[in-house]
């Protein structure tokens, strides 16, 4: 389905095996954004809060555990449920070497 | 199949340009080689401030480099200018030129006695190089001939989802056409090295991978300083960055997704086809001459505040995508990657713009950093003291 509405706010899905875009506006909660692969293909996604220009918003829900896609490849994992059109950073996903760090704490 | 127009070399290599390099085996020759330089619009003084006071490790990666240097394929011709005292071995570098059957000649300031000889016999050589090189005329080479080098520079929220994602494209369409790809800039792995060695075509090129990017770590931890636990940066949180490990990718998604063949040491000669690291630091200038004395022979450089520096022997496109600079620093940029930021092009789209840019450059077509003159700076990375 091609729509005619312009979009005010666009995401980036730099790859599409990917589960969060990057925001390429600051995008207000509610707001629908365009979300653009690197093909070029779009689709729709509402955000739920407000993405700040250049931060991540979840393509799909992300369970708690599992790994967040950005580049095609683990750049993190998700530290609590995430659902569909929320932001992720830090508050949410962390570096997967923090898996190691626990282990550690745990021995002493 | 791409072809490209380029200068045919002995050794089967293709050059881009065809220059005269003048290449001072040691700093304190730096004055001659340039006055001798500007005999002819064909020639690069190589100007440094390495070749002597300098313990053996760094005078072999020098020599090393400076044969590099004058065995690129873009140089028809050398001139070597060395003192006569210095520690680096001028014949040593003259040898390692001359096998590979390139032109070269080699003055001694000393022997010569003085600057003012020196720099007279030099033109007189010069200027015979190239009335000849004048005469060679491009020919239509494969793709498989380009020897791409990337790198990023002034980087910026912009660089790891705009323009490196796009030059990664374009270094997997070079390496699917048979070509030569290298990348580097060490510490930039650091976070994401394991993710980096999972693409190494061997498990020995997993292993080097590893020791490069430990091997610089340890050097900066001596130093007192921790790379790995301060990043990614405040600067980069509040900028989005998340993780290490994104920032990292977003650096490497310059170079693709294609395997990796080979890790190479600084300025060490890139043998064989596919897609390589050189360990390398960030820093522009010394990245670039390792880039250039490992034979690449087109660079693409992204970069996100617009940065104008290119290299003596190898011309340097520049790829920008913060949309404010590119428009700011637009006599600096070649390619415009802030379409993809502004959503306006696709990282697909742009990658084709930059492939298209490095077989228009291989021709012959001049990049910003050529036009503008910007091209000068020779740096040489060596690790040890000055002595």
């Amino acid at each position: 389905m091609t729509s005619k509405v312009t979009y005010r706010f666009k995401a980036l899905l730099i790859s599409q095996k990917d589960n969060v875009g990057v925001a390429l506006d600051s995008i207000p909660q509610g707001k629908s954004a365009l979300l653009v692969s690197e093909n070029g293909t779009v689709s729709k996604i509402v955000v739920t809060e407000d993405i700040p220009l250049g931060h991540k918003v979840a393509k799909k829900d992300i369970l708690k555990g599992k790994y967040i896609f950005k580049y095609g490849e683990k750049i993190g994992i998700a530290t609590s449920d995430i659902k569909s059109g929320s932001h992720v950073h830090i508050h949410n996903a962390d570096s997967m070497r923090v898996k190691d760090k626990h282990t550690d704490d745990e021995n002493l | 199949m791409k072809t490209f127009n380029g200068y045919l070399r002995e050794d089967g290599s293709v050059g881009t340009r065809n220059y005269i390099a003048v290449i001072p085996t040691v700093f304190c020759a730096n004055e001659v080689a340039s006055q001798v330089a500007e005999e002819s619009e064909l020639c690069r003084p190589v100007l440094h401030n390495k070749g002597c006071a300098e313990l053996k490790p760094d005078l072999k990666v020098v020599t090393r480099t400076l044969i590099g240097l004058g065995l690129n394929p873009n140089v028809g011709a050398v001139l070597l200018v060395s003192l006569g005292c210095e520690a680096v071995s001028a014949d040593e570098v003259y040898q390692g030129i001359f096998k590979e059957k390139k032109w070269i000649e080699k003055l001694v300031i000393q022997q010569t006695a003085g600057m003012r000889n020196t720099i007279k016999e030099g033109r007189r050589i010069v200027a015979e190089m190239s009335d000849a090189l004048s005469k060679q005329d491009r020919s239509p080479q494969p793709a498989k001939k380009i020897r791409l080098a990337v790198k990023c520079g002034s980087s910026d929220a912009t660089s790891g989802i705009a323009a490196n994602p796009a030059t990664g494209k374009a270094v997997d369409f070079i390496i699917e056409q048979g070509g030569t790809a290298v990348f580097g800039e060490t510490t930039e792995f650091i976070g994401a090295e394991h993710i980096l060695a999972k693409r190494g075509r061997r498990k020995e090129v997993e292993g080097r991978i590893m020791e490069i990017v430990s091997r610089m770590e340890k050097r900066i931890i001596q130093l007192g300083v921790d790379m790995r636990g301060s990043q990614p940066t405040p600067g980069n949180i509040a900028g989005g960055l998340t993780t290490i490990e994104e920032k990292s990718l977003g650096a490497i998604s310059k170079s693709g997704k294609k395997p990796i063949s080979g890790v190479y040491e600084y300025g060490e000669r890139i043998k064989g086809r596919g897609l390589s690291i050189m360990d390398s630091p960030g820093k522009e200038d010394e990245f670039l001459t390792g880039v250039s004395a490992a034979g690449a022979n087109v660079v693409v450089f992204t970069s996100g505040g617009g940065a104008p520096q290119g290299t003596p022997l190898v011309p340097v496109i520049k790829v920008a995508s913060n949309p404010q600079m590119v428009h700011k620093m637009e006599e600096h940029v070649d390619v415009d990657a802030s379409t993809i930021v502004t959503g306006t092009k696709s990282i697909n789209d742009v990658s084709q713009l930059i492939i298209e840019r490095i077989f228009r450059v291989a021709s012959g077509s001049k990049v910003a950093a050529e036009i503008n003159h910007y091209d000068k700076s020779i740096g040489i990375y060596t690790t040890g003291p000055t002595v």
